[in-house]
């Protein structure tokens, strides 16, 4: 695929000459949001299998901590820098909030060091309090230049498992996922559910299978696995990798071996799933911030061609461009249509979402109180906090996925609203004959401008970006906070539980009933905070899409006026002037269709990305 | 040693399980269906202890079993094997045996394939069996009948169901005195299988009838020369975890696979092994690099040790044991029989068999007895008749009055946090005392085993003047002085056994 930067260079160069700082901002800001477009793979699986060393084999650096013991204990995004960085997150003690976790720049070297846990602790606190709640390494290397984010998670079924819901609820915001498991065994039960669920969140998944140098029967358990997903109708590849042969071959610098670890195979999926994921962004964020750029410069040299090759057109050309206006004005307006949808939307998403969030821990209270009355609680009690933390944690899991299904819904069509009225709003500057409305769902394929309005052009664009980057960007916040709250919900039924086991003394009846008590409590104060995130959430959402549409509307009223402007100085202009300045809007006009063209083909799939997927 | 203890405190009543059990089979003559299950008990009581290995899939508990028996007789595999739960019995002559859930047996052919057992259902259904017997001359089956299990988180839930279903049945006496739990790391559902074994079976007790294994402990340290050593930490620290503690005695590293191959190692292998440990030392690390490399590389210089003969080595003793192998040969004068010791030792079996002969064979009869009478209970319950009601009065009052019994029953309350009130050193010093690690003398007083006994005597009456301060603290609460009065009558027996006081 061809660099969008350099296809963006050459339209903010056109945008210059014809002095549009405002489309040169907005292409410079295309440029920002292309480069900052990572890649998250999240490397999830059970505990012990082997996912840090993988993490650590791929960028070359102990980075995430590997040990025959202690388990990695919080999430740990490794992504590019220039220099070695490193910083964990710490969240202030006491209530889910929606406070940003404080950051504490580490020494890399002590990275892994400082998240590791040893023992059956379930969180790390600092001195006052606060709870390690995720890490972040930079690393100036190559195969996370693109943009590749690596996800270390910590291992499901180990120590801390409440974390496993927290996983699950991460699993939509990542492009690719891995899922590690070791060659000492065939995948079991367990294993093959978080295949499923991979599956469904994520479309590129791969199971990594590790440890090959170390199992010599790892070729009948790569076929035991292959078999067990095709019982399960699970489809994805699998690559057997050895990080150990991986580092070994990074230390003596051995061609052969690092071939024989396998990793070539592990990073050419990577680069596959970037290449794909670059795919996506081009066609969606790119393709559209070009094409809006490149309709507002046409609709402003098309008005001052027409102005200037028979002056007599300039009152026609200042009407429609006024009803354009008002359009426009319509848009920024509180009443508009895009703006109701929205509103009422969220509103009713608020009562939703209560909804379904009491629904779902009645669900849970409601087996709570099963379990406690058929037997004394204080038998197993930590065993019974363990399954009401991870039960409570997977049904808030449920809710902000649900949450986030219903908000990309609502942002679909208030995208469409917009859409609607912002293609009425842009002149319709025909330069042939009129279209018809079919044309405007004709795919980009299509390049001659002859058939293709300007409005079609922009809706095409649109529904890219504003269905997608932009909910992606909102959403996927949503999405991560699910990985914060279950942990703290934990921290608080720990605090339960100490009170509880002091009192053993007592009665089973009054046992019970503490223990209903307490499960009710709890549950209610999960339901309280998490309804308010919930609605903060919501809330921020709501602001955020207003927002951004305000300012599309703004970039809308502007482009029209600078029309205008271009149309009447055409007016204005005498003979010779007006044959020089043809014959650069000519040259100009040739331009936007070659880099229209070029936008073009910035999406069509490359050989690379569709061999991904 | 518990043994005689039981002797002393039951013999003293003049009853024993043993009287008991005859008792109900002559109360029951008439009933077939309460006499057979009175005779099954009468039997079990004179049966070695059952040791059950239970772990999730592919934890690697027939290999282990193998190792135990001494000999390659259950089948092991990469994929998962075991599907019916399998016992292994000592008898003069080998047999399998079908045992089908209807209470009918049929006998299958004994058939082994490169020494391990063909076992199949003869054509049941799955669901139809409820166990396969294998009787085997073994020495080791003498000491103890070792039962197979299918491995929990089991894709099949079905199978996970049948081990889950043979551990904890839901009514009458535990199938089995002991367990063996194997796991790779603390997984979740390994602590819940080991809460549901406890709950279930054994009641209070089990944290005493159940040893953890760390098996596969070569892996946990990536198969390095210094694999076992990592593991035996990651075991201590296990050891010391609340939910294990609760559940089980002690845990224990064992490289499984090394255990059982070292029995099998043939000169051959041995040749091979110190072909490889001999190569100039960049070739020997450079096939040693991966399994794959060891399996399949030529290497011009070997001529024992050929692709095929490796990958079979890689098999048998694990990357670890090839290793362990190659390392132990470079050093001087190690012949095949020493090296099939030393990589025995070092596989961690050792500490095992003596843990279960030591640990929970010298509690064999009580945990046997204590097996027994819940069984009886069972059935008296069941098959109510007037004289019943006094029978099962006078089992409840012989578990209660047997203090091996009670032993036991204290030391599984103490693991599981009882009698906090105490401090932690004289909680400590309560679990020795009542036989927690060992029950000789020396063993209960924390001595070395070549203490004098002059110094034994001294210790104990030490002790047991410590603890009567306790039993009559009026600070004391009441689970404190329980504990208390218990271990003055352990010190008391301990006191007759060395013959003072």
């Amino acid at each position: 695929m061809d660099d969008p930067v350099e296809v963006i260079e050459r339209c903010a160069e056109l945008c210059r000459r014809r002095e549009r700082t405002d489309l040169v901002m907005r292409l410079e800001a295309a440029t920002g949001r292309w480069q900052s477009s990572d890649v998250r793979v999240l490397v999830v699986g059970e505990f012990k299998q082997g996912k840090s060393q993988l993490v650590n084999a791929l960028v070359g650096a102990p980075v995430c901590p590997v040990h025959d013991d202690i388990a990695t204990s919080v999430p740990l995004t490794v992504s590019y820098a220039e220099q070695p960085t490193a910083a964990v997150l710490w969240a202030a003690p006491g209530a889910i909030t929606e406070e940003e976790p404080r950051r504490e720049v580490v020494d890399v070297a002590m990275l892994a060091a400082r998240i590791s846990l040893p023992g059956q602790d379930r969180v790390i606190e600092d001195k006052d309090g606060s709870r390690l709640v995720a890490a972040e390494a930079g690393l100036p290397r190559q195969l996370l230049r693109d943009g590749l984010t690596l996800v270390d998670t910590p291992g499901l079924g180990g120590p801390g498992s409440a974390h496993s819901a927290a996983t699950r609820a991460v699993l939509p915001s990542a492009h690719a996922v891995l899922v590690v498991t070791d060659a000492s065994q065939e995948l079991t039960g367990p294993e093959v559910e978080v295949i499923r669920q991979a599956l469904a969140a994520c479309p590129h998944v791969a199971l990594v299978l590790t440890k090959t140098d170390l199992h010599g029967q790892w070729r009948r358990v790569q076929q035991l696995n292959a078999a067990r997903l095709r019982d399960a109708g699970l489809k994805l590849s699998q690559l057997a990798v050895s990080s150990q042969l991986r580092l070994l071959a990074a230390r003596s610098k051995d061609a052969d071996l690092n071939a024989e670890s396998g990793f070539p195979e592990l990073v050419g999926f990577l680069r596959r799933s970037v290449v794909t994921r670059r795919e996506e962004l081009a066609r969606r964020s790119v393709r559209h911030d070009l094409n809006a750029v490149l309709a507002a410069l046409s609709s402003s040299l098309d008005s001052e061609h027409r102005v200037l090759s028979s002056p007599e057109h300039l009152p026609a050309v200042v009407a429609e461009l006024a009803l354009a206006r008002t359009r426009a004005e319509e848009l920024k307006k509180r009443s508009a249509k895009w703006q109701q949808t929205l509103n009422d939307g969220v509103a009713d998403l608020n009562a939703d979402l209560d909804h379904d969030l009491r629904e779902r821990i009645r669900v849970v209270q409601a087996e709570a109180e099963r379990i406690i009355d058929e037997g004394d609680p204080g038998h197993a009690w930590s065993e019974f906090v363990a399954w009401l933390e991870e039960s409570t944690a997977s049904a808030l899991a449920d809710t902000f996925t649900w949450a986030e299904q219903n908000a990309e819904w609502l942002l679909t069509r208030v995208a469409e609203h917009f859409e609607e009225a912002s293609a009425e709003t842009l002149p319709q500057l025909r330069l042939a004959d009129t279209t018809s409305l079919g044309d405007r769902i004709r795919p980009m394929g299509d390049l001659d401008l002859n058939e293709t309005t300007l409005g079609g052009k922009v809706i095409i664009g649109m529904k890219g970006s504003y269905g997608g980057v932009l909910m992606f960007g909102i959403l996927t916040s949503l999405a991560g906070l699910a990985l914060i709250n279950p942990i703290s919900i934990g921290a608080g039924i720990l605090l339960g539980a100490r009170a509880f086991r002091e009192d053993k003394e007592n009665r089973l009846a009054r046992r019970q009933a503490e223990a209903r008590t307490l499960v009710r409590k709890q549950l209610d104060e999960v339901v309280f905070q998490s309804s308010k995130v919930l609605r903060d959430r919501l809330r921020h959402t709501q602001r955020q899409v207003r927002d951004h549409y305000a300012a599309t509307a703004e970039d809308l009223l502007r482009s029209i006026g600078e029309s205008v402007a271009s149309a009447q100085g055409a007016a204005k202009a005498d003979e010779k002037q007006r044959i020089t300045r043809l014959a650069a809007i000519a040259t100009d006009r040739t331009t936007v269709i070659r880099l229209r063209r070029e936008v073009d083909t910035l999406g069509a799939p490359t050989a690379a990305a569709q061999a991904a997927s | 040693m518990s043994v005689r203890v039981d002797e002393t405190t039951a013999g003293t009543r003049g009853t024993t399980a043993e009287d008991l059990l005859r008792e109900a089979a002559h109360l029951y003559a008439d009933d077939p269906a309460a006499s057979e299950a009175v005779e099954r008990l009468r039997r079990r009581l004179q049966e070695p202890l059952r040791v059950a290995l239970a772990g999730r899939i592919k934890a690697g508990k027939s290999t282990l079993l193998n190792a135990i028996v001494g000999e390659e007789l259950a089948p092991t595999d990469t994929g998962e094997c075991t599907r019916i739960v399998t016992w292994y019995r000592h008898g003069e002559v080998p047999d399998v045996t079908v045992r089908l859930r209807d209470g009918t047996a049929a006998r299958q052919p004994v058939r082994r394939v490169r020494g391990r057992l063909q076992l199949d259902t003869g054509g049941h259904d799955l669901r139809e069996v409820a166990r396969i017997e294998v009787t085997w001359p073994s020495p080791a089956l003498t000491r103890m009948t070792v039962i197979d299990t299918p491995g929990l988180a089991s894709l099949s839930t079905e199978v996970s169901e049948r081990t889950t279903e043979a551990l904890t049945p839901e009514l009458g006496a535990p199938e089995v005195d002991a367990v063996v739990y194997l796991m790779r790391h603390l997984h979740t559902s390994d602590a819940e299988l080991l809460e549901a074994f406890r709950e279930a079976t054994v009641g209070d007790a089990s944290a005493v009838g159940t040893l953890a294994v760390l098996s596969r402990a070569d892996e946990i340290g990536g198969g390095r020369i210094d694999a076992m050593v990592s593991a035996s930490d990651v075991a201590r620290r296990y050891a010391h975890d609340p939910r294990v503690r609760a559940m089980a005695l002690d845990v224990l590293p064992v490289a499984g696979l090394l255990a059982e191959g070292a029995h099998a190692l043939r000169q051959v292998d041995f040749d091979a092994l110190r072909e490889i440990a001999m190569l100039p030392p960049a070739r020997r690390e450079s096939l040693l690099a991966s399994a794959d490399r060891f399996g399949t590389q030529s290497v011009d210089e070997l001529e024992v040790a050929s692709p095929a003969l490796r990958a079979e080595l890689l098999a048998r003793l694990g990357f670890y044991g090839v290793r362990l192998a190659s390392a132990l040969l470079r050093g001087p004068g190690l012949d095949a029989t020493a090296l099939a010791k030393e990589l025995s030792r070092r596989s961690g079996l050792g500490p095992l068999t003596s843990a279960l002969t030591t640990q929970l064979g010298q509690r064999a009869g009580a945990l046997k007895t204590r097996s027994a009478l819940a069984g009886l209970e069972q059935v008296l319950a069941e098959h109510p008749r007037d004289e019943a009601a006094d029978l099962a009065e006078r089992a409840d009052a012989l578990r209660a009055g047997d203090h091996a019994i009670t032993e036991l029953e204290w030391a599984a309350r103490l693991r599981r946090g009882a009698a906090g009130a105490l401090e932690d050193v004289l909680r400590t010093e309560a679990e020795r005392l009542l036989g927690m690690h060992g029950s000789a003398p020396s063993e209960r007083l924390g001595l070395a085993p070549s203490a004098s006994r002059e110094k034994q005597l001294d210790a104990a009456m030490a002790a047991s003047e410590r603890w009567r301060w306790v039993a009559a603290d009026p600070l004391s609460d009441r689970e404190s002085v329980g504990l208390a009065l218990s271990a003055v009558r352990s010190l008391d027996a301990l006191l007759l056994q060395l013959g003072g006081s």
